[in-house]
Formats: structure tokens, C-alpha cells, sequence
């Protein structure tokens, strides 16, 4: 039997498609598709519907202070307006001239992009103006904006936990269960090697050798990446051969070493059997072909970033890396499973990428055509940078860049501006207002809570550790005691 | 297997709840069964996770600025409008098949 939510996913999904064959029946050649694509891969997809219920409990959670930041803007509209009546400032440089005017520069000045742009008219009058913008920042960007960080971050978290021990348990458990028989197989094809694979194995897994290979992938990189005078293309190729014969040798031994669906498993291993394999054949391939791929083989150099960040990594975080997998017996209240970060950044990132994605058809379907290279005369007439053309909804690609633009915020009212002046309406703003509250502050947030979460529950697991140390310590110096005690008597 | 055993009884005391002891007390080799039982077939869940990304990413092969991926999906972009949508709804049918009801 169906559950009501699969049954509502399923409800949607037909609807969409109804609508886009009903649509591409009656007139044909309108790209309904655009705006029910996000909602069909969420009903169509299990994560990313469980990734929307986040999104909007972070919403639902968050209403009150989205209602509290609006009635700051309103507020300071108000007083806005009883302060800054008598300035006489001209028109292009005074904002406080209507109320749609006033709130879409609070907001923007809210995400600090105008900031101190759009006061320095009025500063220039009275400096004591700059009070009004300070305390406008101190309410809706110091306080109001953190708090609905805070507040998503206890959703967030509330979320996962509750997800992790019913809908999700199975899976981690799964995963968990995948990995101790991962390591269980690896053990036993430790123990059928041969003398002679075990002595290869401790070789390259010996501190000197992994440290001897670090120095050798760094001077790999920079050879290639700096191309050093006095040597020609061929002299760096020879070296870069070389070097990637010399790296290989660990590779292939753990690779041969190691059964099949073992190697396989072990993500990095395969990655540097690519890199290995791939740098030889285009190295020969040039080698033997005369130059002609010369400009190929300095990206190869950048695959390389990864093995020198890898050690680096490993040291810098290696008591995280340990909590990770720790199981503490004496904390209750929290799940004891390996820690799976990436996962979770992904499931996050998805989240955002379906709201891009429902923002983005929506653009394309309102704003295609609106710019083009003829849009510059335009944009110059009006004060605004000519450039700001390749910032457009032309292409489902180029919307996506438009609204990663947006998402960062900086210079945002700029752009906005560029589609204002092309469309003639200032209710155009109306669709990156909804972008900015619906985008940058709820699944945005979600991404940045993501990560606060991230590091503190390794914290957490952390200071687990410790604790349960400290109590498998107590425990053996009472025995101990106990043992002494009977000992004496 | 005794490692699931392992996982299941630390939860078992995280929740140091009766019914949550049973329900979560089983062996691995039970649980690893019971949940591929209730998991669709390894081949139709990739082929749909698949058609989902292509019916999400299609739009933006439909349109490329230029460069040399554009002359690869050069195909997509000189489908008729007509004929492109019908692939879409194609592309949802078949998506909205593979996740409801295989």
C-alpha cells in the first residue's frame, strides 16, 4: 500500500506531465517543461524530496523572523521618511522617494551590497545620517539575518537527527555495515597474501616512502605547472614521465596486491590509477606524435592537486578524522555511526540546485531575448556597466550564472538594475526579491548551516571521545584497584 | 555476521527504549535481506536516476553559448521545438514509470 506522501508525489508528477503534453497538444513550441522541471524531479526523486521537506521546515521555522525583517524594512521606512523629508536631494540620488523604492533599497542594503553607496547623498547633508544606516545593519543584517542562520541550524540539525534514527536508518546502518565488511575482506586478503605482496604493501605504506612520494607529487606539479627556463617542452615532458613512472610503482602495488572488487571500493586508489594511467598514455602519445598535444599535458599537472592536498589534510584534521569512526559506549543520545560529511554537503548543494532550477525556468520564461549585445548602448545610457550583458536569462546555462551571481549577492542591485532599465517596469524586481528571500535566505542558509552543523557534531564526537577515554580509564584504574585491594587482603 | 549485531546494539542503548530494542535487535543478515527486499532492482533505479539528470540537464544542452560542446550536443539544439517537447514528456512518462510503479 502507498503512503500519502508517495501517493501526492505521484499526484504531481502526473499533473506536470499532463500539463506539458496538454500544453505541446493545444500550442505547441511553449517550454512548459522550464517551470515543472524542479517539481517533477522532486516528486520523482526520494532524496530530493527529503531535501525539500528540509527546505521548507527551515522556512516554516524561520516565518517569524521573515515577518520580523519585513516590518524592520516597513519601520524604517516610516522613519525614513520623517527624517530625510526635508533633504532636497535630485531625484536619481534620493531613494526616499516612494515606498516600492524604499523597501527594495533596505532589502538591498540589508544584504549589504549598497552599503555605503546608497547613504553617501545624505552623509554628505548631515553625517549624523549615518546613525539610521548603522542601526538599520545592527537590526536586519547583525541580528536578524544571524538568527535565521541560528534558527535554520537547530532545524537543520532537529531534521537530519530525527531522518538519521526512523526514514534514514537503515541506510546508514547499511553503509556502516558495507564498511565493516570492507574492512573484514581487506584483513583477509591480507592474511592469503604472500610474503613477498607484504613486504610490497609495508614498503609503500611505510612513512618514508608516503613522504618520499608527497615531495615527488609537489615537484611534479610545480616543474610542470612553472615550466623552469632553459627547459623545452620535451625536457618537461621527460621529467613529468619520469616522475609519474616513479608514483605509479605504489599505485600498482596496492592495486595488484589487492582483490578486484576491493580495489574498486576504495575511491582515491582508482582516482590515482586514472591519473597514472592517463598521464603515461598522453605522455607517449605526445612523445611519439611530435608535439602536436603539447598544450595538453600541464592539465595533468592539476590532477595532481589532490594527492598533495590529501597527507595535508589527513594531518591537519587527523583527531577529527579519528572521531569520525569512533564508537563511544559511554554516551547516550547519540547514534554511534561513521560520520559521512560529503553526503550530506551533497544532498545540501541539490537543494539549492533545485531552487536555481525552478528560478531559472521561471527567468528563462520571462526574461529570454530581453539582452543581447545591443542591450549595451542601453545600459550605457543609463548610468549602468555595458558588460553586465553576459548577466542574462538567454540560456537555462547562462540563468544559472545570473543567479549564482545573485546568490552571492555582491553588486546584485546592479544587475537587478540592468533588467529594470531593459524592461521599463520597476515590478521586474519583484522576481529577484522573491530570488533573494526564497534562495539566499532559506536554501542558501541551508548550505552555510550544513557546515556549522558539520563542525560541531565533529566537535561533538570529539569531545565524545575524550569523555569516553576518560571513563574506560577510570573504569581500568578501579579495577585495578580492586585487584590491588583483594591482592593486600 | 556478528559486526551488525555490533552497530544495532549501540543504538539499542542510545534510545534505552523497550520497543526500540526489538525493533532495532536483529541480526545483520536479516536486515541486509529485508531492506534489498523493499529496494527497487539495482538496474531500474540507475536507469531512472539517470533519466532524471538528462530530463533536468536537456535544457541546458538544448541551448550552449558555444564552443566546442556545443558542436557535440548540436543535435539537441536542431530538434524542432515540437519534437523536443515530445521527448521531454517521453522522458517524464518513462521517469514517473521506472520510480512509481517498477
Amino acid at each position: 500500500m502507498r503512503s500519502r506522501t508517495q501517493l501526492i508525489r505521484l499526484i504531481i508528477s502526473v499533473v506536470s506531465l499532463s500539463s506539458i503534453t496538454l500544453i505541446n497538444i493545444v500550442v505547441s513550441g511553449i517550454p512548459l517543461g522550464l517551470v515543472l522541471r524542479a517539481p517533477i524531479a522532486v516528486c520523482c526523486s526520494h532524496t530530493l524530496f527529503h531535501m525539500i521537506q528540509v527546505y521548507f521546515k527551515v522556512l516554516m521555522r524561520n516565518l517569524r523572523y521573515y515577518v520580523l525583517m519585513w516590518m524592520s524594512i516597513v519601520l524604517f521606512w516610516a522613519a525614513g521618511d520623517v527624517l530625510f523629508s526635508g533633504y532636497d536631494l535630485p531625484n536619481s540620488e534620493n531613494f526616499f522617494k516612494s515606498f516600492f523604492e524604499v523597501v527594495w533599497n533596505l532589502l538591498v542594503l540589508q544584504s549589504t551590497a549598497n552599503f555605503p553607496d546608497v547613504g553617501l547623498p545624505f552623509l554628505a547633508k548631515n553625517i549624523a545620517c549615518i546613525l539610521y544606516f548603522m542601526m538599520f545593519l545592527f537590526c536586519n543584517t547583525i541580528i536578524i539575518s544571524n538568527v535565521i542562520i541560528a534558527n535554520s541550524y537547530n532545524a537543520y540539525k532537529e531534521h537530519t537527527e530525527t531522518y538519521e534514527l526512523t526514514e534514514g536508518l537503515p541506510k546508514v546502518l547499511l553503509g556502516v555495515l558495507r564498511k565493516k565488511e570492507k574492512k573484514m575482506m581487506e584483513a583477509e586478503a591480507i592474511k592469503k597474501m604472500s610474503a613477498a605482496s607484504r613486504f610490497l604493501r609495508e614498503i609503500v605504506n611505510s612513512t618514508f616512502y608516503r613522504l618520499t612520494q608527497w615531495v615527488l607529487n609537489i615537484v611534479l606539479f610545480f616543474v610542470v605547472s612553472y615550466h623552469p627556463s632553459g627547459l623545452f617542452p620535451n625536457g618537461i615532458l621527460l621529467i613529468m614521465f619520469v616522475l609519474t613512472v616513479m608514483l605509479s610503482f605504489s599505485t600498482l602495488v596496492l592495486v595488484f596486491t589487492m582483490p578486484i572488487r576491493l580495489t574498486i571500493r576504495r575511491p582515491f586508489l582508482m582516482y590515482d590509477l586514472l591519473v597514472v594511467v592517463m598521464t603515461l598514455v598522453v605522455d607517449i602519445f605526445i612523445l611519439a606524435e611530435n608535439n602536436r598535444f603539447n598544450y595538453i599535458y600541464p592539465y595533468f599537472a592539476l590532477l595532481r592537486i589532490p594527492h598533495i592536498l590529501k597527507p595535508v589534510l589527513q594531518y591537519l584534521f587527523k583527531d577529527e578524522l579519528a572521531s569520525l569512526q569512533y564508537t563511544n559506549p559511554g554516551v547516550k543520545g547519540s547514534i554511534e555511526v561513521q560520520y559521512k560529511f560529503t553526503p550530506r554537503i551533497i544532498r545540501v548543494f541539490l537543494t539549492l540546485f533545485i531552487i536555481m532550477l525552478q528560478f531559472s525556468g521561471i527567468g528563462v520564461l520571462l526574461y529570454e531575448g530581453l539582452i543581447t549585445e545591443q542591450s549595451r548602448s542601453v545600459l550605457e545610457t543609463a548610468g549602468l556597466n555595458p558588460d553586465y550583458v553576459f548577466v542574462n536569462f538567454n540560456s537555462t546555462l547562462n540563468s544559472f550564472i545570473t543567479l549564482f551571481a545573485l546568490l552571492i549577492v555582491n553588486n546584485w542591485n546592479s544587475i537587478v538594475a540592468s533588467f529594470v532599465v531593459l524592461t521599463g517596469t520597476r515590478l521586474t524586481r519583484l522576481y529577484f526579491m522573491l530570488f533573494y528571500m526564497f534562495g539566499v535566505l532559506v536554501a542558501y542558509t541551508i548550505v552555510v548551516t550544513c557546515i556549522i552543523e558539520s563542525v560541531v557534531s565533529l566537535a561533538e564526537r570529539k569531545k565524545a571521545q575524550i569523555y569516553g577515554q576518560q571513563e574506560v580509564r577510570k573504569s581500568h584504574s578501579a579495577k585495578i584497584k580492586e585487584k590491588m585491594v583483594k591482592a593486600v587482603r | 555476521m556478528t559486526f551488525g549485531r555490533h552497530v544495532l546494539t549501540i543504538s539499542q542503548q542510545s534510545n534505552g527504549n523497550n520497543m526500540e530494542e526489538e525493533r532495532l535487535t536483529v541480526s545483520s543478515t536479516s536486515f541486509l535481506e529485508e531492506t534489498a527486499e523493499k529496494q527497487q532492482p539495482v538496474r531500474t533505479r540507475w536507469l531512472s536516476r539517470l533519466l532524471l539528470v538528462a530530463f533536468v540537464l536537456l535544457p541546458i544542452f538544448r541551448k550552449l553559448p558555444g564552443g566546442d560542446l556545443r558542436n557535440c550536443t548540436a543535435f539537441i539544439a536542431e530538434l524542432p521545438n515540437t519534437v523536443y517537447c515530445w521527448i521531454e514528456v517521453v522522458l517524464v512518462a518513462l521517469i514517473i514509470l521506472l520510480r512509481h510503479y517498477v
